[in-house]
């Protein structure tokens, strides 16, 4: 058991930009997704996941929204995100986009 | 009548850091509120027609608008916490909004449509916004508003206490 961070700015990218591939943009929520959330999410040995806001020079809603709210669109439960990930906004300004992340997460329905 | 020729000058310069330190106050307030409003006008200013259209090259320059705009707004948060108080919940809203409305649903995405709704949204919000800012550069409004918060009604209560405790002792000892 253990705790996993990943810091957007500094193991993504400090610019996340978009949904998914057809947006030309690399850094998008979609492949932040898939390559860092649900890997770390899926791994039983990880029991809680931070996900650092600081430093990301660019979050905007459609990122957040595909990134975690995807997460319940791919099977993953509210319950669960709530128990085991944590968003880390340790400046203040970060603290709009951890509401935002948590409301995109509450709002968001399972396929 | 003698102890008028020691207190008043005492008095007057309190009364003097009273003043220049409220004035200094008021000033960058009213600076700050500002700021923040002319930000918001310029998030507008690129939100509003990146929503009436759908997507095309022109976007990048909309989309980095908009986010440098919405990333300005943010910075300001600690200080927003401390000027508006209780009232800064309010605020805080209504930026979670705005951040929904202008970089939320297809931003950012090669097939945008146009969303009147979206734009519709912002420019309401906008609006909100700026009244709700605009109130608050009142200062008879802002005072009120921070004596609500309990912190600054204990600092003119210790003020007034350590300002009365000479008068009271003189009064007292004649």
């Amino acid at each position: 058991m253990s705790i996993k961070t990943i810091n957007i700015a500094e193991d993504f990218s400090p610019y996340p930009a978009g949904r998914d591939d057809e947006d030309g943009k690399g850094f998008h929520g979609e492949r932040f997704r898939e390559l860092f959330l649900i890997p770390a999410l899926s791994d039983p040995e990880i029991h809680q996941l931070r996900v650092v806001l600081d430093g990301a020079e660019t979050l905007g809603g459609s990122f957040l929204e595909e990134a975690f709210g995807g997460l319940i669109r791919r099977g993953f439960k509210k319950r669960d995100l709530r128990n085991r990930l944590e968003i880390v906004a340790g400046d203040d300004a970060y603290e709009i986009f951890k509401r935002l992340t948590w409301k995109y997460i509450e709002k968001a329905k399972g396929e | 009548m003698e102890a008028l020729v020691y207190i008043a000058p005492i008095a007057t310069y309190f009364l003097g850091v009273a003043t220049s330190f409220w004035v200094a106050y008021h000033s960058r307030t009213a600076l700050l509120i500002d700021s923040i409003v002319d930000e918001l006008q310029r998030v507008r200013d690129a939100a509003t027609p990146y929503w009436c259209r759908d997507s095309c090259p022109e976007d990048g320059v909309s989309e980095a608008q908009i986010l440098g705009g919405i990333s300005t707004l943010t910075t300001f948060e600690t200080e927003m916490k401390g000027v508006l108080g209780v009232f800064h919940e309010r605020y805080s809203e209504l930026m979670l909004k705005l951040i929904d409305e202008a970089s939320g649903g297809d931003f950012q995405t090669a097939g945008r449509k146009a969303s009147f709704q979206r734009a519709i949204a912002i420019e309401r919000l906008l609006a909100s916004f700026q009244m709700h800012l605009k109130a608050a550069r009142f200062v008879e409004v802002r005072i009120l508003r921070r004596l609500a918060t309990g912190k600054d009604l204990q600092r003119i209560l210790l003020a007034a206490v350590v300002l009365a405790t000479p008068l009271a002792i003189y009064f007292a000892r004649n």
